[in-house]
């Protein structure tokens, strides 16, 4: 009798470490997206609210883990500090809770940099019942690499205490943004960069961007109080180009200072849809010559917008998580040596695993903003002519024609908000290296370099992006009805 | 109802929960390493002047966040700890010899050092370094490395 139990028991508990064996432990799922919404959005007392904060990011100290600059070259040390990178915020508020929206002077933060600077936003959120706060990256080409991708090959190349660094300086931007609030109008302006001179350059086929530097501005009803003007600008600020080595803020430092200056008021800069490759042209061989003379060409149109609208106080938005299949295998081998630190989770993908992200719409009076985690193609925003290269790739639906069908006429976008996917490249252009896909580069038949691909997710991105912006922006309409 | 529990079973769940513990720390021990065993067989492999860039890239997995397949683990285990059990227990009763003892337990030794090691590899291959199975990781890095990456 017990020698049965014992092989009885024995057998049991191999069936019983099989069946826990056997159990998936994460399957991919279809993306759930969890709509928030702010609360009784008619309610809201009609004034804006607007408050603004700035704190440097402090250089780590000498002798400490090295640091790089981010965006063109693999393991460069800077060798100078041209004009320090900041932390911006502004605190918007239609009067039913504000939000956060904190501007970073960088290459990009993924999403764990972005949850932390909310994790440690958590008590200011409690006092003052701050609702959201969203953080983007200006995409500095100039700045310290706060993603981990210059260092050198496949080594993480983010230093620790800068890192810690951008959290605070982005905690105190934040802080003294909410202490700052005051109430007043704003405006929205734009102008057209493109009717005088060219100021921008596209890389890739087809030629699509958006010229407009658009300018959100407030206006105290306190004059004693400084106004807030935040640009939005679809280019790449890249302008000391790839032979810097000096820290700075590039283009968009130069043009806010120069804003600061001539109005008194302070001036953040918004990256737009940048995908494909959009930068601002060169103007002069000599680099600082050349982010001089283009951050004071934008500030020049920045000064000229005049005919404005005025913004009707009311505020809402939309946020949800996402999964989007990780089929760049380099993705993948940054995640396995801890320098990719995204959740992820297993999937239906070229790799085997989802890469988690979000996206939020954001809605100011009658203009809608769509907060994108990476740097999208222009004409995945605005449509036009698409390139062909993967006919058996399909572009979704423009998300400004998504936006319009909901009712609304004015798009927006901020790129690298809240996390970097990379670029988001259209399907029907999205074209791999045969031997080697997202590792090596590939020419197509009309000597295109397919170089974003590389540095994206995955084809379907884009598919996933537009989906979700859908949800998104239904989920605002549904609450206006 | 109790279910009696012979000392046989529970010196063979015993060595299998040791057996799993020494794989199991063996394979962490192994990923966290693979950087300085890169450095030490660098020249042996043939890479040349690219070991010290192979080993800083493999050094990042010293503080890999790692999840290490312990149900696997012990199953692997399972059939090693009875066979040692097996082998050095003999029939109730029965005497054995003192050269027929060093016979059970050198097959015991030989059992560990053939099974072992496979049970380290199979281990390791399905650990979750940083979320990213282990196995998948190398099977990418054989792919590039077919295709000339490196």
């Amino acid at each position: 009798m017990k020698k049965k139990l014992h092989k009885g028991f024995l057998a049991a508990v191999v069936c019983v470490l099989l069946c826990l064996m056997l159990i998936p432990s994460g399957c991919g799922e279809e993306n759930k997206a969890e709509v928030y919404r702010t609360e009784d959005h008619l309610k809201q007392k009609a004034v804006w609210t607007m408050g603004f904060g700035r704190s440097e990011i402090a250089i780590p100290e000498e002798g400490s883990q090295p640091y790089y600059i981010a965006g063109y070259n693999n393991g460069w040390e800077p060798v100078g500090v041209l004009d320090l990178c900041n932390a911006q915020a502004v605190w918007l508020d239609a009067g039913a809770g504000g939000i956060l929206l904190i501007g970073v002077d960088c290459v990009g933060l993924g999403s764990p940099t972005v949850k932390e600077i909310r994790n440690r936003l958590k008590d200011l959120c409690e006092e003052t019942g701050c609702t959201a706060v969203n953080v983007y990256a200006t995409h500095d080409h100039a700045g310290v690499d706060t993603l981990g991708l210059w260092g050198p090959i496949m080594v993480d190349g983010k230093n620790d205490e800068y890192m810690e660094n951008v959290i605070e300086a982005s905690v105190s931007a934040a802080y003294e943004a909410a202490e700052n609030r005051t109430e007043g109008k704003l405006f929205y302006g734009a102008v057209d960069t493109e009717e005088k001179e060219s100021m921008l350059r596209d890389s890739r086929y087809p030629l699509i961007y958006d010229p407009y530097l658009h300018q959100l501005r407030f206006e105290p009803e306190d004059e004693s109080k400084e106004g807030m003007r935040m640009y939005i600008y679809g280019a790449h600020a890249e302008s000391l180009r790839g032979s810097n080595s000096l820290i700075s803020r590039d283009f968009p430092g130069v043009m806010c200072d120069k804003v600061e200056e001539q109005t008194g008021d302070h001036a953040m800069f918004m990256p737009g849809a940048i995908g494909g490759l959009i930068m601002t042209r060169e103007f002069n061989g000599l680099f600082i010559n050349n982010l001089n003379i283009t951050g004071n060409k934008l500030a020049g149109y920045a000064l000229t917008i005049k005919d404005e609208q005025e913004i009707k106080p009311d505020m809402q938005y939309a946020h949800t998580e996402f999964k989007v299949p990780m089929d760049n295998t380099g993705y993948l081998f940054y995640k396995f040596l801890g320098v990719l630190e995204n959740e992820i989770s297993k999937g239906d993908s070229a790799t085997g695993y989802m890469l988690h992200s979000e996206m939020t719409v954001l809605q100011l009076g009658d203009l809608l903003f769509a907060l994108i985690p990476g740097e999208i193609f222009p004409e995945l925003v605005w449509g036009g002519e698409a390139a062909q290269h993967n006919p058996a790739g399909e572009n979704p639906v423009p998300l400004a024609e998504i936006a319009a069908t909901y009712g609304y006429d004015q798009l927006l976008v901020i790129g690298l908000a809240n996390d970097e996917l990379g670029y988001i490249v259209p399907p029907s252009d999205f074209l791999l290296n045969e031997d080697a896909p997202y590792l090596l580069r590939t020419m197509d038949d009309m000597g295109e370099d397919h170089y974003e691909e590389t540095n994206s997710v995955g084809e379907e991105c884009a598919v996933i992006i537009a989906q979700i912006f859908e949800q998104l922006v239904n989920s605002l309409a549904l609450s206006t009805n | 109802m109790k279910i009696h529990i012979s000392r046989r079973v529970a010196a063979a769940l015993i060595i299998v929960l040791i057996l799993a513990l020494i794989t199991g720390l063996g394979a962490d021990l192994l990923i966290r390493n693979l950087g300085q065993l890169i450095l030490a067989l660098g020249d042996t492999l043939g890479m040349g002047k690219s070991t010290a860039d192979y080993a800083a890239i493999l050094n990042q997995l010293k503080s890999a966040r790692m999840d290490l397949p312990s149900l696997l683990n012990l199953l692997l285990c399972l059939p090693i700890g009875i066979g040692i059990l097996r082998m050095g227990a003999g029939k109730r009763g029965v005497v054995i010899s003192s050269k027929q003892r060093a016979l059970r337990i050198g097959g015991s030794v030989l059992l560990c050092l053939l099974l072992l090691p496979l049970v380290v590899v199979i281990t390791l291959w399905f650990t979750d370094v940083n979320d990213i199975r282990f196995g998948t990781a190398v099977s990418f890095l054989y792919d590039a490395i077919k295709n000339g990456i490196f």
